[in-house]
């Protein structure tokens, strides 16, 4: 059998386990398991020897470490109270205008991105934090939930960021480079954002109406509120981009800097503690699982051959990059109604990176291309969050939204799965905006 | 009746190594076979695992034949440490020969259940540093902070009085060019593939003809099983490729020969290039003449004569690695 | 990612699954399941401990690294070691807080009965999973241990940090068997009219 047939034989078969709920790790780990037995004639042995290195190799992985730090960090800011700060903040300021309140929950959920590495996390903290007050300004319920379920992807798309870190372990590439790509985009995305609340409350002027001016001393105070949790940011990012740690080190300052505020200005006690400790323990442990599963697929895929043959037979058959990569990027909204984003990742990645590479596109130098296709990938992975039918963060959002019924909401999120797909396009045309900042910083 | 080796290692596929030594060598095995014996390489890790894993790897026949640095093992491959130890190597050919040499005699032991194949060195470590003005002493050394490759590595550079820092190796162009190490231990054949002559700005080596600061073993190893398996013609294509002249052919293609041209690289960049003065290498052997020590050691509380193993890689070193 | 994510990041915001049941509740764990659960929390809790102290040990390396030149020896695999300790405590509770990534697209028409089926082999096949990394991961300890195989700087024999992910495996092959019966359970009460 080609390695192609046999790389779909294993994925058919995934596909079947899938549709039975088997949790996705596990299954990915049982196909890679069979498959490996399949490719090595059927003996067992190179199989039980392989898996003596399994856990160790993954578990101990250096870089790997930034997903549990992230995500203390992310916990900590979570219940140290931080998302309300921030939402005040940006709230001082953008508040009075149209629409102004729903903008600045966009706002505040890219600041939460920036110290928060996933994207439901994001949704449900500020969902909690921005919906009774959009609710107090008689926002419309589709708006204030679709602005919300948009924003908490910021959480993935303004780095830190979990799949970022994903793309680049499987990729060989830095990460550090990955999340300073991925910084113009996410503010890009935001924009977009509060572009897109701009022309709907135009269209529909009692769907967002105006608060109330808020005064520059109030402002001034919102500001020094949040200043603890800018500092946080800045030296995250510092630390990264600036030069004196690397992605692990910068993600346990950020864990431990996070840790402080939310103890002395969030006033987080043991029983909060307590949950941040399972909080951390249950997300890691279900990434985590999924790569276990994932490394153990890709092990029998590369035995099968088929990310090589289907690579070069892309490359043969001679098909305009840029069709190959619009099918690609097709794949991923389909595969966004069925599966979480990771797993699309870990999925996916091991097969269409080495297709992608194999091609030219803008006659970018390889570095710059999986730089590029990196960003593009998580940008298309996160719609998976906000459209039908699947769609986490609608669902999280609409539930703390108790009034308001799930049609509402994904009605709400279209016109910003527009502005999505607009800014996918744009990426897609000019990678020069996912590359920029990594070009800047480059000695 | 074709039989497939599956090839594993831990360098991408663009690598030096990958590229002219092992695809060159299953290729001539291929020929020499009359495509009996073919190889299935696996670049990067793919088959799973760590870089330190891989000879256990070929040990336990998840790969046939694996392309490994044992030392990533730190304290398994004691006697073959040896030729890495401060001021031991002078060329990759000469020293991959005595190595091989070495290993025959003394430490097949540490090789149990796979069969060596060729075994060899590297053109010798170089301090790749970020300032323009390089090193030319040992107090312009003191307190640098320096990636270090190896347990003795790491040693010699605290001997030395600089920082030896650990970090995984692709992070090492990031972090030289931020700032958070001041320059790193590599040879001159990892020096592209790092983009080094890119972020430093000068490189220090031994004076000509000098034993080099430093240097790594290497290892391409079948499983053993796999290879008694192998019908007799066979067999004889891979003994054809294997032994002392392989290990020779290894240590001049992939190391020795690009040395100059990777100067070049760094030089077309207007870096520096450094010798040490020669009154400082005195100073510098002097100051890690115990590490020699407590190798010895270390091998004696292992059972085995450390002083002798030591003087028998130095007398095969005189004979192949003038 | 993320499917629970929500549930555990913040508890007032009820997660697709939700926290582990209340006593009493109609799919509430037996005693024997309470202890599971109890166990899996403390090894989750310790787990995020580690990680916090690899977090003061850092910033300890990064601080004294950057000011004097002077990086805590052995940084890098002691992170290595520890985090690899730490990760494996934390999958027995996922699993038991339901916490697992799964495609439930296809399934949200059926039966109780028959969601709770599937989930009984799926917490079934977790089961095996655990208990055959455990087994793995234990052989591999001991090939390492008797190979004398240390850690770069301190020289720390590498066999400990291998051991000690085997506890966490067995936990989560517990914790898998469990889920297991408890759905078989659960999909036979359902079946009762
Ligand atoms: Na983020
Ligand atoms: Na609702």
């Amino acid at each position: 059998m080609s390695g192609i047939a046999s790389g779909m034989t294993l994925f058919s078969a995934l596909m079947l386990l899938l549709l039975v709920r088997v949790p996705i790790g596990v299954a990915m780990f049982m196909i890679g398991a069979t498959g490996y037995v399949w490719f090595t004639g059927w003996e067992w042995t190179p199989l039980l020897n392989s898996l003596k290195n399994l856990a160790y190799a993954r578990l101990s992985n250096y870089d790997l470490i930034v997903i549990p730090l992230f995500l203390l960090m992310g916990q900590f800011a979570t219940h140290g109270g931080l998302s309300r700060s921030l939402f005040r903040f940006v709230s001082a300021f953008l508040g009075h205008m149209r629409g102004g309140i729903a903008m600045a929950a966009v706002g505040a959920c890219a600041a939460f991105g920036a110290i928060c590495g996933s994207s439901l996390a994001t949704a449900a903290t500020m969902g909690q934090v921005a919906l009774p007050e959009l609710e107090r300004a008689k926002y419309s319920g589709s708006l204030a939930t679709g602005a919300l379920a948009a924003g908490g992807t910021l959480g993935i798309m303004i780095p830190p960021s979990v799949p970022l870190v994903i793309y680049a372990i499987l990729t060989q590439e830095s990460i550090g480079k990955l999340f300073m790509a991925a910084v113009v985009p996410g503010v890009i995305a935001m924009v977009g954002y509060m572009v897109v609340i701009q022309i709907m409350v135009r269209l529909n002027p009692g769907s967002g109406p105006a608060g109330p001016r808020v005064g520059w001393g109030e402002r001034v105070r919102s500001l020094l509120v949040v200043l603890p949790v800018l500092l946080v940011f800045v030296v995250v990012i510092v630390g990264i981009y600036g030069g004196w740690a690397n992605p692990t080190e910068a993600a346990a300052i950020g864990a431990a800097a996070c840790g402080v505020l939310a103890v002395v200005n969030g006033g987080l006690r043991w029983r909060g503690l307590w949950h941040v400790g399972l909080g951390t323990a249950q997300t890691t442990a279900m990434i985590f699982l999924v790569l276990l599963g994932a490394d153990q697929l890709n092990t029998a895929l590369a035995l099968s051959q088929m990310p090589t043959e289907l690579a070069a037979w892309v490359k043969d058959a001679g098909f305009p990059p840029l069709l190959v990569m619009t099918a690609i990027l097709l794949v991923y909204v389909l595969l966004g109604c069925v599966m979480d984003s990771l797993a699309m990742i870990l999925l996916t990645i091991p097969v269409f990176y080495p297709v992608v590479m194999g091609l030219d596109f803008w006659g970018l130098s390889p570095t710059d291309k999986s730089i590029w296709f990196g960003i593009l990938a998580l940008m298309v992975v996160e719609i998976g969050l906000v459209h039908p039918p699947v769609g986490m963060n609608v669902y999280v959002i609409n539930r703390i939204a108790r009034n308001v019924p799930l049609t509402e909401t994904f009605k709400g999120v279209v016109p910003f799965l527009l502005s999505d797909f607009v800014r996918i396009a744009v990426l897609l045309f000019f990678p020069v905006l996912s590359l920029v900042l990594v070009r800047t910083f480059q000695t | 009746q074709q039989v497939v080796l599956k090839v594993h290692h831990f360098l991408p596929g663009t690598s030096n190594v990958h590229r002219n030594l092992i695809q060159p060598w299953c290729d001539k095995v291929a020929k020499d076979s009359g495509d009996k014996l073919k190889c299935q390489i696996y670049p990067a890790m793919q088959l799973g695992g760590t870089p330190a894993q891989l000879f256990d790897q070929a040990r336990d026949g998840v790969a046939d034949i694996v392309w490994t640095i044992p030392t990533y093992s730190a304290g398994r491959f004691l006697k073959s440490e040896v030729f890495e130890l401060p001021f031991f190597t002078r060329s990759a050919k000469g020293s991959s020969t005595a190595f091989w040499h070495f290993v025959q005699k003394n430490a097949l032991d540490e090789y149990a259940g796979v069969k060596p194949l060729w075994l060899h060195t590297n053109d010798g470590s170089s301090f790749h540093l970020t300032s323009a003005k390089g090193v030319r002493s040992l107090d312009e050394l003191k307190g640098l902070k320096i990636r270090a490759a190896t347990r003795l590595n790491s040693r010699m550079l605290a001997a030395l009085g600089a920082t030896p820092v650990q970090m995984p190796l692709p992070a090492v162009p990031e972090a030289m060019a931020k700032g958070v190490i001041d320059g790193a231990m590599v040879p001159w054949e990892g020096v592209p593939a790092a983009k080094l002559q890119e972020i430093a700005r000068s490189h220090v080596d031994v004076p000509a003809g000098e034993p080099k600061f430093a240097n790594s073993i290497f290892a391409f190893v079948m499983n053993k099983a796999k290879y008694d398996g192998l019908p007799a013609d066979l067999k004889k294509v891979i003994d054809a490729n294997s032994g002392a002249e392989t290990s020779a052919w290894a240590g001049e293609k992939g190391f020795d020969s690009v040395v100059v041209p990777f100067h070049k690289l760094a030089t077309d960049r207007g870096n520096q290039v450094l010798a040490l003065p020669a009154a400082e290498l005195a100073r510098w052997t002097k100051a890690t003449a115990d590490i020699d020590e407590q190798w010895v050691k270390e091998v004696s509380a292992k059972g085995g004569n450390g002083a002798a193993l030591l003087e028998d890689a130095r007398a095969l070193s005189r004979q192949y690695d003038k | 990612m993320d499917s629970l994510a929500v549930a555990a990041t913040s508890p007032g915001a009820a997660g697709p699954h939700g926290r582990a049941p209340a006593e009493g509740a109609p799919d509430a764990f037996g005693p024997g399941g309470r202890v599971l659960l109890r166990a899996c929390e403390a090894a989750a809790v310790a787990g995020a401990l580690v990680f916090t102290v690899l977090v003061g040990m850092s910033i300890v390396s990064i601080t004294g690294r950057k000011l004097w030149a002077a990086p805590v020896p052995g940084d890098v695999e002691l992170l290595q070691m520890c985090s690899a300790f730490a990760a494996s405590s934390f999958f027995a509770y996922c699993h038991l807080n339901r916490g697992d990534v799964k495609v439930d697209f296809f399934t949200e028409r059926l039966p109780d009965r028959w969601v709770h089926g599937l989930d009984a082999a799926g917490s079934l096949l977790v089961g095996l999973f655990g208990a055959l990394i455990a087994w793995r991961t234990a052989a591999g300890a001991l090939m390492v241990g008797a190979a004398g195989e240390t850690s770069m700087i301190l020289g720390v024999p590498l066999w400990i940090g291998q051991a000690l992910m085997v506890p966490g495996f067995v936990l989560l092959a517990l914790a898998g068997l469990y889920m297991a019966a408890w759905h078989w359970r659960r999909a036979r009460a359902e079946a009762r009219p």
